[in-house]
């Protein structure tokens, strides 16, 4: 009787294989990269499928694009399905691209749509097109068989160089929840080389209750992650007026921010420390000991990204008033008396806003008794 | 119904904590409540209260070891004692419907949007039924495995999102008024429905029973604030567009080569929710056992399975009458009357007994 139950079990497993109707891989379109742009009134979704069986040479080999419009995002969906003839799988989309003209007019709409789509991952990268998403996804990115993850590795190599502030869509979504505070996208647009096709991050947009407010230009980038404690292990290049120039390479950086009510104001104090390793020396300094350098490297390294982080911080609370950083939730956990009183009136009262930054730098010596 | 052998102090602490823990995870954040650390600071006085609250009849207990709540209430008060049973059966039911309800939304809105509600209530049920009807012993047993994968998840999550962790979204308690903190701390006192279960269960326990609440009640206050402050501040207000933030935590939280592993998570919480169901089973039916004639008790939690499955499979078709069952644990009611009146009254009786002799 024992066994007969067994079997039955057995039986009955086999049966039961999930909740859900099941859909085989060739049944699927798996999404990669999506493109999101609006031209008079309408959507018009640019879908990068993962396409395996791509003709070789092809120049968009590994990688079918599909494109659809609607009134609606679900419209423009739906029509990109009935197109595919395949189930639409969201679940692997590693970068969402934003046209400019959905960056003006704003991108709740898109970010509440993808966010709400229970397959799109929270922590897919989030891009702004300098005109066009399309352009950017058409753009025969290289001959591999997942283009996204070259155009993704293209993306760190700008993060690894300060030029990408990096924006995912959860970060996204909680900024657009968030009256007092703003965001930021990185820009991204077709490199212009035709023998070597790719995209490329030409700054960063600044974002006020959803809508494009202004814009950074790369080398400006650098200033936005400083403030935002978000400098990974990047390269800073120091120049000399003698043409001497010296690369450090920061291993360790980290920002911490309080503030202050001074005048009826918000006076914040930002802490920034950044540890480097010197990588490459060009006839710098050449008089002094390399312990003479490391020091002087300090205080450049102090001063250069102290400019930055203040130009950065000028140009979004003064001249675009819109508190990208978040820096108005700080306000609220330190502040709350004043945060209570002032919530409403805080963004309009942005170009009052105070700051004053303090680096702390230190460059590794190591070695530096045998290049004395 | 099999296995009435007692279970370890620290088994049913584990059992408790895994069934307090689901409601936090299935619970529906209320955006205008209080914020994270409003409620981290509530989380261990709402235990120091349900200490106080739970004394008269832990007293009540000892005075008459080897016995439960609805056994003394028996020898006391005769028939009128199937108050006890009834009410514990009333209370356990409407706590399986709303966790198979909670259970079913949350599994058809996030993980299998196309899924009928049916389908997951039905199983869930047919499954917990069979684990309450083999006993405390095995649902234990279980429990603790679940833990060990519980413990195992929640320190993956710490490890890969503490990095993005930004604590500046922690709001101090100013923020939010006096009323609303009442509220909440209502909330987490009476209705901590796991208490009920714990008085139902607590002649089960072989020794240290008093040991069992303090070991619940550490679990509980330690893993339930480092979760909710830990959510609060990886998610900031990105959690204000979930509806289930714990869930959205797991969804962002990668490391190495383990990614996207919310279906991972999802299975477990899966056999978090079952652990409850079976618990509650336990308490339902074997209230219901008293309640039926002694030909038909044996059936007692299959008879209160299929009624909890039937009325979770018709509520999740009328949310408001889902809300209003919601409402009534989170006003208090219930725990109060359970857990404090009716010992109190059995107590005093009891006394007043034992005077006149």
């Amino acid at each position: 009787m024992k066994k007969w139950r067994i079997l039955l079990l057995a039986f009955l497993l086999a049966l039961f294989t999930g909740c859900v109707r099941s859909v085989q891989l060739n049944e699927r379109a798996i999404v990669q990269a999506i493109g999101l742009d609006k031209e008079n009134g309408q959507y018009i979704l640019t879908l990068q499928i993962f396409d395996p069986e791509g003709e070789e040479g092809d120049e968009t080999a590994g990688g079918k694009i599909l494109r659809a419009q609607g009134k609606t995002i679900s419209q423009a969906m739906r029509k990109a399905n009935l197109q595919q003839g395949q189930e639409i799988f969201l679940g692997h989309t590693k970068l969402l691209i934003l046209g400019q003209e959905i960056a003006q007019e704003g991108v709740e709409t898109a970010i509440d749509y993808f966010g709400a789509d229970p397959q799109f991952r929270p922590t897919v990268d989030v891009l702004l097109a300098e005109t066009k998403a399309e352009d950017i996804l058409k753009e025969p990115l290289d001959s591999t068989i997942l283009p996204v993850l070259s155009a993704k590795m293209m993306l760190e190599g700008y993060r690894d160089s300060a030029q990408l502030v990096r924006t995912q869509l959860q970060g996204l979504a909680g900024a657009l929840k968030n009256p007092a505070v703003g965001s930021y996208l990185p820009v991204a647009a077709p490199s212009a080389e035709e023998e070597n096709p790719g995209i490329q991050v030409v700054g960063a947009a600044v974002l006020r209750n959803g809508k494009k407010a202004g814009d950074f230009l790369p080398p400006e980038t650098r200033g936005i992650l400083w403030a935002a404690g978000q400098v990974g292990k990047i390269q800073m290049t120091l120049e000399e007026e003698g043409g001497g120039a010296v690369t450090l390479e920061v291993v360790d950086a980290s920002t911490r921010v309080s503030v202050q009510i001074r005048d009826d104001v918000p006076f914040y104090e930002v802490f920034i420390r950044v540890q480097s390793n010197v990588s490459e020396e060009l006839a710098y300094a050449q008089e002094l000991s390399f312990s003479q350098r490391c020091e002087r490297y300090e205080r450049e390294q102090e001063r250069l990204v102290e400019r930055e982080t203040l130009h950065a911080l000028e140009r979004l609370f003064h001249e675009l008033s819109c508190d990208a950083l978040g820096y108005a939730n700080i306000l609220a956990q330190q502040q709350p008396a004043y945060w209570k009183e002032h919530q409403k009136s805080y963004t309009g009262s942005l170009e009052q806003v105070d700051f004053c930054v303090t680096v702390e730098s230190s460059v590794n010596r190591g070695g530096s008794a045998l290049a004395e | 119904m099999k296995g009435d052998s007692a279970i370890s102090s620290w088994q049913l602490a584990v059992l408790l904590f895994l069934s307090r823990i689901t409601y936090f995870f299935l619970a529906e954040p209320r955006s205008e409540g209080p914020q994270a650390l409003t409620a981290a600071i509530w989380i261990p006085i709402s235990i120091l209260a349900n200490f106080l609250l739970l004394l008269p009849a832990y007293l009540l207990l000892q005075k008459n070891k080897g016995k439960g709540l609805l056994d003394i209430a028996a020898e006391r008060w005769g028939r009128l004692s199937l108050i006890f049973p009834a009410g514990f059966l009333l209370f356990s039911v409407c706590v399986l419907v709303q966790t198979a309800c909670s259970f079913s939304y949350f599994l058809t809105s996030t993980a299998y949007p196309q899924s009928s509600p049916w389908l997951f209530i039905l199983l869930i049920f047919g499954v917990a039924g069979y684990a309450a009807s083999m006993g405390y012993e095995p649902t234990a047993r279980f429990g603790s495995f679940v833990f060990v994968a519980l413990s195992a998840a929640l320190l993956f999550v710490c490890a890969s999102l503490w990095p993005q962790a930004q604590w500046e979204f922690l709001r101090p308690p100013v923020y939010d008024g006096w009323q609303s903190q009442l509220q909440l701390f209502v909330r987490l006192t009476l209705g901590n429905v796991e208490t009920a279960a714990l008085l139902f269960l607590l002649p089960a326990v072989a020794k240290n029973k008093g040991g069992v609440f303090w070991r619940w009640g550490i679990l509980s206050v330690v893993v339930l604030d480092g979760i909710i402050l830990f959510a609060a501040a990886v998610l900031g207000d990105y959690a204000q567009t979930q509806r289930f933030p714990f869930y959205a935590v797991t969804k962002i939280a990668e490391l190495s080569i383990f990614q996207r592993l919310d279906s991972l998570h999802v299975a477990l919480w899966v056999f978090m929710t079952l652990v409850r169901l079976a618990l509650f089973l336990e308490v339902g039916g074997k209230s219901l056992a008293r309640l039926l004639p002694s030909k038909v008790s044996r059936y007692a939690i299959s008879i209160c399975a299929a009624a909890s499955a039937l009325l979770a499979g018709c509520l999740t078709r009328w949310p408001y009458a889902l809300e209003r069952v919601g409402n009534l644990f989170a006003g208090g009611g219930p725990v109060l009357l359970l857990t404090v009146l009716l010992p109190l009254l059995l107590l005093w009786s009891k006394r007043k007994g034992e005077a006149g002799q």
